[in-house]
């Protein structure tokens, strides 16, 4: 769903969607991922902003147009969003929590001990 | 071109429906005197009676009505039809063409009415046992050819028409300002020793000597040239005009 | 498209709007945005040749606007209606913008009459506020002109109304792509619409941009007054605010990777504006940043 009112563009949110159902295997390689006009019907947006999120897909080959049918899930579409997710992971996420983590003056080693425990646990 | 002929279709839309309107209530009048002064015998005096040659014309009363009809008609056209024309994507020069036309259109349609209406009017009043009356200064029903008394009427309506052309444009741009402002000038020259009687009597023995000189032309003439002036006047006048709310 | 140079207007001493130059793409979706009286409709009206300008040029397809017949038949402006024609039928005003725009698209006007379930046998002034906007609406997209202009399309409608009419705008625009401006208040439903952001005040566009870029530019910077101060002087500073010892920074502009840095090392939250938000601070008067002015 796309939130109207986050912080995040639409069109981010609109790459994101894609991508998502590209992780989740809701649409597969070589599969066709909904048109500009199907995004704007669907979430009332205007076209031109579902396009730019899909453009960027196809900026990092995640997608590609077949000239007058639409755009389709590239080969390896799955391994590059799942590079590109860990990259942002490790260069935004962990360090908010880290920094979090040391503004609550929280041991690295207990964080270390949880890691381990979670992983274990599943 | 293409958008003049849809300006001329979006003119003549309404213009049926009100001059077919105002006809037959007319007409109806008309009728309803000719029964009255004629089966009931009636001394209603409804029309035109002149007591210097003891003659009578029911018809020639239209002549008042005539005249504001085209004096609302040319209100209304401003106030209602050229907001909504301007709004619907047509320019003031295009919109300015078809009320001339539509004007032509109307004139024409009211005079041949009219002179048809004199003609079986004096008919009506001679079998009804009146003097009828034929000579109005510009044309006489009994002397002159139907044509020339048809052609006589457009010219008259006409002038009026523009003339009306020219105030509805006035009042839409100036609002009530234009009529105060006519009222101004006509009681500072009541003030200034009956100013407006004085200039009436002045122009029309003006007219009438003229008349006296080369009787027909002369009408021509003037009304010509107050017809150009007026709709010249009425198109600087619309170009500058803005749409109001 | 259409592309505006060095527009003025006055109304008597009152001006109204100051040196606007603007460029209009084709097949757009505009959104023109600005305060109660910051001159939205005087600029429409403007555009569409209603109302005479004190100098400027506005230029269709490279022809001038004013009183040329190619270039008015292909605007179409939505307002609200002269009272004068009040008194008529919701029919015969139908009837009669079918015999003025070109390119009147009677099946889609009957298709809409129906969406919207209009009484078109009512006079004007018997209808509701809401109906009778939606019979401009109706007016607007059936007309199909190449720029269509809705001033204020939302008043007196009801939230379902409105996204009927969200919904049948995209679904033509789909079908039938033209360039289209709307002026309107309610920023947050409609921003999703635009393709780009028109924003008028104090006499001048003060922002042109596209929407998505405008929430990409805009950031709500909290934190300590003495840290804050050091990324900040080169931004513009669109609002400020003191929460108890924390200091809000509302800026337009763009963070560099390192500012973004420095932000978080020194527990600087940094978020976005909303959009309503954001709009209200670009047209107070308070803190005036460079106008728009050129073409992009």
């Amino acid at each position: 769903m796309l939130d109207l009112s986050s912080d995040k563009s639409i069109y981010v949110q609109i790459a994101e969607i894609i991508e998502n159902d590209i992780l989740l295997g809701n649409l597969k390689e070589e599969e066709q991922a909904p048109s500009t006009n199907q995004f704007a019907r669907v979430y009332q947006i205007n076209p031109a902003t579902a396009g730019k999120g899909l453009n960027v897909l196809i900026e990092e080959e995640i997608l590609y147009k077949k000239r007058g049918i639409g755009m389709f899930v590239a080969e390896g579409a799955r391994k590059k969003i799942i590079k590109k997710r860990q990259s942002i992971f490790f260069k935004e996420i962990l360090p908010e929590i880290m920094r979090e983590a040391n503004r609550l003056e929280v041991p690295a080693e207990e964080i270390i001990k949880f890691v381990e425990e979670f992983r274990g646990g599943e | 071109m293409d958008s003049t002929k849809r300006v001329l279709k979006f003119q003549t839309y309404g213009m049926k429906k009100s001059v077919g309107v105002f006809w037959s209530v007319l007409l109806t009048i008309n009728i309803f005197t000719y029964i009255l002064i004629g089966y009931f015998n009636s001394n209603i005096r409804i029309g035109i009676f002149d007591s210097r040659t003891n003659t009578f014309s029911i018809v020639a009363g239209n002549i008042m009505p005539i005249f504001i009809f085209l004096i609302v008609y040319g209100i209304v056209m401003y106030h209602e039809d050229f907001a909504l024309a301007l709004n619907f994507g047509v320019t003031r020069k295009d919109f300015y063409k078809s009320v001339i036309f539509n004007n032509l259109l109307v004139i024409l349609v009211f005079s041949v009415i009219q002179s048809t209406l004199q003609v079986i009017d004096k008919n009506i009043m001679g079998l009804l046992g009146y003097k009828p009356m034929v000579e109005f200064s510009i044309f006489n029903i009994s002397t002159d050819n139907i044509w020339f008394i048809m052609l006589t009427l457009a010219l008259l309506f006409l002038t009026i028409a523009s003339i009306t052309n020219l105030l509805g444009i006035l009042q839409y741009r100036f609002g009530y300002k234009l009529w105060i402002g006519l009222g101004v000038v006509f009681t500072v020259g009541q003030i200034m020793g009956n100013f407006t009687i004085k200039t009436i009597i002045a122009l029309s023995e003006i007219l009438l000597w003229l008349q006296g000189k080369l009787h027909y032309p002369t009408v021509l003439i003037i009304g010509f040239a107050i017809i150009i002036i007026c709709y010249i006047l009425g198109y600087f006048q619309i170009k500058k005009a803005n749409i109001k709310k | 498209m259409l592309e505006i140079r060095k527009l003025n207007k006055s109304y008597g001493k009152n001006k109204v709007l100051t040196d606007i130059n603007l460029i209009i793409e084709e097949n757009k979706i505009y959104g023109l945005l600005g305060r109660n009286g910051a001159g939205k409709t005087t600029l429409l009206n403007l555009i569409s040749s209603q109302i005479l300008r004190n100098s400027g040029e506005i230029r269709l397809d490279n022809e001038e606007v004013f009183e040329n017949p190619k270039a008015v038949e292909n605007i179409c402006l939505v307002k609200d209606f002269p009272d004068s024609i009040k008194e008529r039928k919701v029919k015969d005003i139908l009837a009669l913008a079918k015999v003025l725009y070109k390119n009147w698209d009677e099946e889609y006007k009957n298709y809409l009459v129906k969406e919207f379930n209009l009484n078109v046998k009512k006079k004007l002034l018997k209808l509701s506020t809401g109906n009778k906007t939606i019979v401009g609406l109706i007016i607007g997209l059936a007309s199909k002109s190449r720029l269509t202009i809705f001033d204020e399309p939302t008043l007196g409608l009801d939230a379902a109304m409105r996204y009927k009419f969200y919904n049948l705008l995209l679904e033509d625009y789909e079908k039938n792509p033209r360039t289209i401006i709307i002026s309107t208040h309610l920023i947050d439903e409609v921003a999703n619409l635009f393709e780009e952001v028109i924003i008028l005040n104090e006499e001048r566009i003060t922002l042109k941009d596209e929407v998505s870029t405008l929430k990409e530019r805009s950031y709500f910077l909290s934190g300590r007054e003495d840290l804050i101060n050091a990324i900040i002087k080169d931004k513009r500073i669109i609002h400020r605010e003191e929460f108890g010892t924390t200091k809000i920074v509302g800026i337009y502009g763009n963070l560099t990777e390192e500012e973004i840095k420095y932000s978080k090392d020194n527990n600087i939250e940094i978020s976005n504006i909303p959009l309503q938000k954001l709009f209200i601070y670009l047209t107070e008067n308070i803190m005036k940043g460079e106008c728009y002015n050129g073409f992009n």
